[in-house]
């Protein structure tokens, strides 16, 4: 059992990566863009009036969800003089000259490839000449400087980190220095100085642009949005919402309670009553009960539970008052003032609705199941045997059939989890209730992408658990799976 | 490993009892089905559905189904302007409006063949089908040989068409200026073929509405005013036309359209059963007629049904019978593709896939597409079960020792005995991408161009109107009620221990 566990939970990593590439791709190869708080400015043709730290906040969004790289494969440690060039040349011709769609494309590769394009830049700057000359330097210049580090709100710097960025910022200073750039029309004597220098840099900071050809595989592979994203994932970070600048994971764990304590307890009477009335039913099987239930919960299943949620609302909370319209409680303000006791009995009487509206979706599909298990036992031999020594019905039902009877109800628990927290979206969205489901919602509504993929993977997650769950329920309830 | 076993829907095919030899395996399928009458009416509802999907532009259509006035004999705007793109904008419509016409001549061919030959339709009707179906096809591509699409001018220049054209000027000036105060404005519909008294009362409004357009803008004079001034023009010429007398115009049962908006404004609302018996279920906040947006909803419902499971039978069939049949690396992999599938709601795949479209994309096409790409699992697991039994079976054995291609094999000899669970699961899918659908279009994320049930239902959620909640809920009831029970009736039939 112990091994099998095991297994089983070695079995769910791969799965989970499987999981987050799937979800990820979907959403990285979609046309839709993500939005962030800034948008773009208008862009100039020169780059000498750009600054890599400037237009803040669109920077710190692309910088954040890794935008400004390739989506799979980063090739840009190859990127070869003539690209460049081209790219150079096309927003140097301007939005006039290169067309519209020429002019931006080429102004965004050059602003993303970043320090990846100062080694073409540079043995361009040593080959060019006259007014193009001066676009290269432009551009090495804009490329060169180490953009500020971003760290998330509420986050204080490492010693280390601190070490680095003062590091970073006096290169910065050397870089703009007036030594490091000529002015407008200045002649090929006094650029050659300044060509120099800039050779002379660039060889003393050999040692992060020559990379061996492994270095540019892993870079290649590393440096792309989905090798940010994962390599964040796996430190357990799951990145910031660009909307509200906090960290999705705290985002999702806030909500967690209130998703779950919806969850949980419909999920709860469900099975209980599924199973009660799957055993009611199979017991009394071809009886005008049985047909009533089956009828009744057939019509059930074919309502769907937006419908009834919103009849519901209206007819009990709007109509007769009994039942809050909305919201999970009273609001901060009311509940400060209530006990414990009080306040629990304020959240019940706020989710009851939502509880019976998350409950009804799922009562007919597992009762059906139910059912026919039970039917399928009670035909069997053992039962027959049970009977025939004398053991009074309650205890044949009860204590006999019901145990195996309920063998595909169990299986279904691990994949009625997603089912479950997939209807968790309408009814929050009806009921007003701040759980998973409308995170997922309104970071759609926002396209606020870390959000909605730590949503897709946290509810991936609680949904692997719950197939182990599953699992260990078989094994325990059947002895003889055997999982040496 | 997950081992959580595929809960098989139907048991093999090939355990048909051999008590009676001289019936194949669906003539008792069809028989035992017969016997189970919730689920005959399942399928008649669901057939009931399909035909008023098919001919809502009879119950519902702002346009006169015909037409008389002097000078113009007889006519019908209606037929005339079936596949006008003005008139129809969405193309699920015209798609529909090509199968209404084509099933009318089909039934007038089927009715002139059984007078003559005094019987049913034989051979002939497979190569009338097709034809009619590619006419279909075509028309509702733009292409169509019998009714063309009519270009704007002609419309304009058509006098039958010049109270419709006003409302259309009335529609566009509306939608340009909808921060005007101005109430009472008439709709689409309500233009068309009215008493002369009310055509040019209504052509007054429009005139002062006018008026008061160009001297609120007088430094700026925009189209719309000229619009408006062209509108009035032309329902006062209408008006003339109609005080001459010898015309009248039948009606479909409401004469308005889905898209109709009485001036998009919320005092154009009309809550349902009131005087105004035109509109029989009353209208939306944006004076849509409800009962006409309902209908029209059944032909988006049905087409992201079918549409929808169709993509994702063919995905879960060919993968699934891969996996079944070549077994060893290739089960495994497309079988780890659908524990991961498996573990993501697929509600929340499809939104979030939907939801990465940019709205203006975002058409019933993608949903559909969306539903397709997530849903295939189920299909899926049951072809791959159905494979992994019947390969190691004789007949498979023989057709690998005939040497037979693989994919011949597949889907020649194997693939035909994996049918009947796949049409179960697609019969309870086509229920499930419907629910799917219409809870799209509930949380906002569907296409907002067409006339969905969970839209209206979320608008009438929102406003707190009756009229608006039960209707759509009531349809998208009985639709999936009947396709469930068609369903559990398929699944009950072709169940060999159900039957005797």
């Amino acid at each position: 059992m112990t091994t099998y566990l095991l297994r089983r939970l070695l079995l769910m990593v791969p799965t989970f990566l499987g999981i987050s590439v799937v979800i990820w791709l979907v959403m990285a190869l979609s046309p839709g863009k993500p939005t962030g708080a800034g948008g773009g400015g208008e862009m100039g043709a020169d780059p000498a009036q750009m600054d890599p730290n400037k237009d803040e906040s669109e920077r710190i969004f692309r910088e954040q969800f890794a935008l400004n790289r390739p989506v799979l494969w980063n090739g840009w440690t190859t990127l070869s003089d003539e690209e460049v060039l081209a790219a150079v040349e096309a927003v140097r011709g301007g939005v006039s000259g290169s067309g519209i769609e020429a002019f931006r494309r080429a102004r965004e590769s050059l602003t993303d490839w970043g320090r990846y394009a100062v080694p073409p830049l540079v043995r361009l700057l040593g080959r060019t000449e006259g007014e193009v000359q001066s676009a290269v330097l432009g551009w090495l210049r804009y490329a060169s400087l180490w953009p500020r580090s971003i760290y998330a709100a509420g986050v204080t710097p490492t010693d280390e980190e601190l070490e680095r960025d003062k590091r970073r910022l006096a290169e910065n200073e050397r870089l703009k220095a007036p030594g490091m750039q000529w002015p407008a029309g200045a002649t090929a004597a006094v650029r050659a100085p300044v060509v120099q220098r800039w050779q002379s840099w660039f060889d003393e900071g050999r040692a992060e642009w020559d990379l061996g050809a492994w270095a540019r595989v892993g870079r290649g592979l590393s440096d792309t949005q989905f090798g940010h994203y994962w390599g964040n994932l796996l430190r357990g970070d799951l990145g910031l919402s660009s909307i509200e600048r906090k960290p999705v994971g705290e985002m999702i764990t806030s909500r967690l309670k209130y998703s779950l304590s919806l969850a949980v307890p419909s999920f709860l009477i469900a099975w209980v009553l599924a199973v009660l009335l799957g055993v009611v039913s199979a017991t009394n099987h071809g009886k005008p009960l049985d047909h009533g239930i089956g009828v009744g919960l057939f019509l059930l299943y074919s309502i769907p539970v937006f419908a009834t949620a919103t009849v519901l609302q209206r007819i009990l909370a709007m109509e007769l008052k009994w039942f809050p319209v909305s919201n999970f409680d009273s609001g901060a303000a009311a509940t400060q003032a209530m006990t414990t006791w009080q306040e629990l009995k304020d959240i019940l009487w706020h989710i009851t609705l939502p509880i019976v509206c998350y409950t009804y979706g799922g009562l007919a599909y597992i009762s059906r199941q139910a059912r026919s298990g039970m039917l399928e036992v009670l035909k069997s031999d053992y039962v027959r045997t049970a009977r025939a020594k004398g053991l009074p019905e309650r205890q044949v039902v009860w204590r006999h059939a019901v145990r195996n009877g309920m063998m595909p109800v169990v299986t279904l628990l691990g994949t009625a989890l997603p089912v479950l927290l997939g209807g968790s979206v309408v009814i929050e969205y009806i009921f007003n209730i701040d759980g998973f489901g409308r995170l997922l919602l309104n970071s759609i509504y926002q396209k606020d992408y870390n959000v909605i993929m730590g949503v897709e993977l946290a509810v991936a997650a609680l949904t692997l658990v719950g197939m182990l769950i599953t699992d260990i329920l078989y094994a325990v309830m059947d002895p003889r799976i055997s999982y040496a | 490993m997950s081992a959580a076993p595929v809960p098989s829907t139907a048991a093999a095919p090939a355990a048909a009892p051999a008590a009676a030899p001289a019936q194949s395996q669906w003539a008792i399928v069809r028989r035992t089905f017969r016997r189970n009458r919730p689920a005959v009416w399942g399928l008649r509802v669901s057939l009931a559905l399909v035909v008023i999907a098919v001919a809502a532009p009879l119950l519902a259509c702002d346009v006169p189904l015909l037409w008389q006035a002097p000078g113009e004999g007889l006519r019908s705007p209606w037929l005339e302007r079936l596949f006008d793109v003005i008139t129809w904008e969405h193309g699920v419509d015209r798609f529909f409006n090509s199968l209404l016409v084509t099933s009318l001549l089909g039934g007038l061919g089927w009715l002139v063949t059984r007078l003559v030959r005094g019987r049913g339709p034989q051979r002939w009707v497979r190569p009338y089908a097709a034809a009619a179906g590619l006419l279909a096809v075509l028309q509702a591509l733009g292409w169509g040989p019998v009714v063309r699409s009519l270009p704007y001018e002609d419309f304009a220049r058509d006098p039958a068409r010049r109270e419709a054209l006003a409302g259309f000027a009335i529609d566009w000036a509306q939608r340009t200026l909808d921060a005007s105060p101005v109430a009472g404005l008439p709709g689409r519909g309500e233009a068309v073929a009215r008493e002369p008294q009310a055509l040019r009362a209504l052509a007054a409004r429009v005139r002062a509405w006018a008026q008061d357009k160009s001297e609120q803008e007088a430094s700026d004079p925009s189209d719309a005013a000229s619009a408006l001034a062209r509108a009035a023009d032309q329902l006062e010429e209408a008006a003339r036309g109609r005080a001459q007398g010898g015309w009248w115009a039948v009606h479909a049962l409401v004469p308005y359209g889905h898209g109709d908006q009485r001036g998009g404004r919320e005092e154009q609302f009309i809550p349902a059963f009131t005087a105004r018996t035109d509109h029989p279920l009353g209208t939306d906040l944006q004076g849509r007629d409800v009962f006409a947006r309902v209908l029209y909803g059944t032909r988006i419902s049905l087409t992201i049904g079918i549409v929808a499971v169709s993509i994702y039978v063919s995905i879960g069939t060919i993968l699934g019978a891969l996996a079944g049949y070549f077994g060893r690396r290739t089960d495994l992999v497309i079988m780890r593709l659908v524990e991961i599938m498996i573990c993501v709601p697929s509600l929340f795949l499809i939104m979030m896939i939907v939801a990465m479209t940019p709205a203006e994309q975002r058409s019933i096409f993608i949903i559909m597409l969306a539903i397709g790409i997530v849903s295939w699992t189920g299909v899926c697991r049951l072809v791959r079960g159905q494979f992994l039994r019947e390969r190691s079976l004789d007949y498979v054995t023989a057709a690998r020792a005939m040497g037979l291609s693989h994919g011949r094999i597949i889907f020649r000899h194997v693939l035909p005995n994996a049918f009947a669970p796949v049409l179960v699961a697609a019969t309870f899918g086509v229920a499930g991408a419907i629910l799917a659908e219409n809870t799209l279009a509930f949380i906002g994320l569907g296409d907002i161009t067409v006339p969905s049930w969970g839209r209206i239902l979320d608008n009438g959620r929102d406003a707190g109107y009756w009229h608006l909640i039960l209707p759509p809920s009531v349809a998208i009831f009985i639709t999936v009620t009947a396709l469930n029970l068609v369903g559990d009736g398929i699944r009950d039939a072709l169940d060999p221990k159900l039957r005797r």
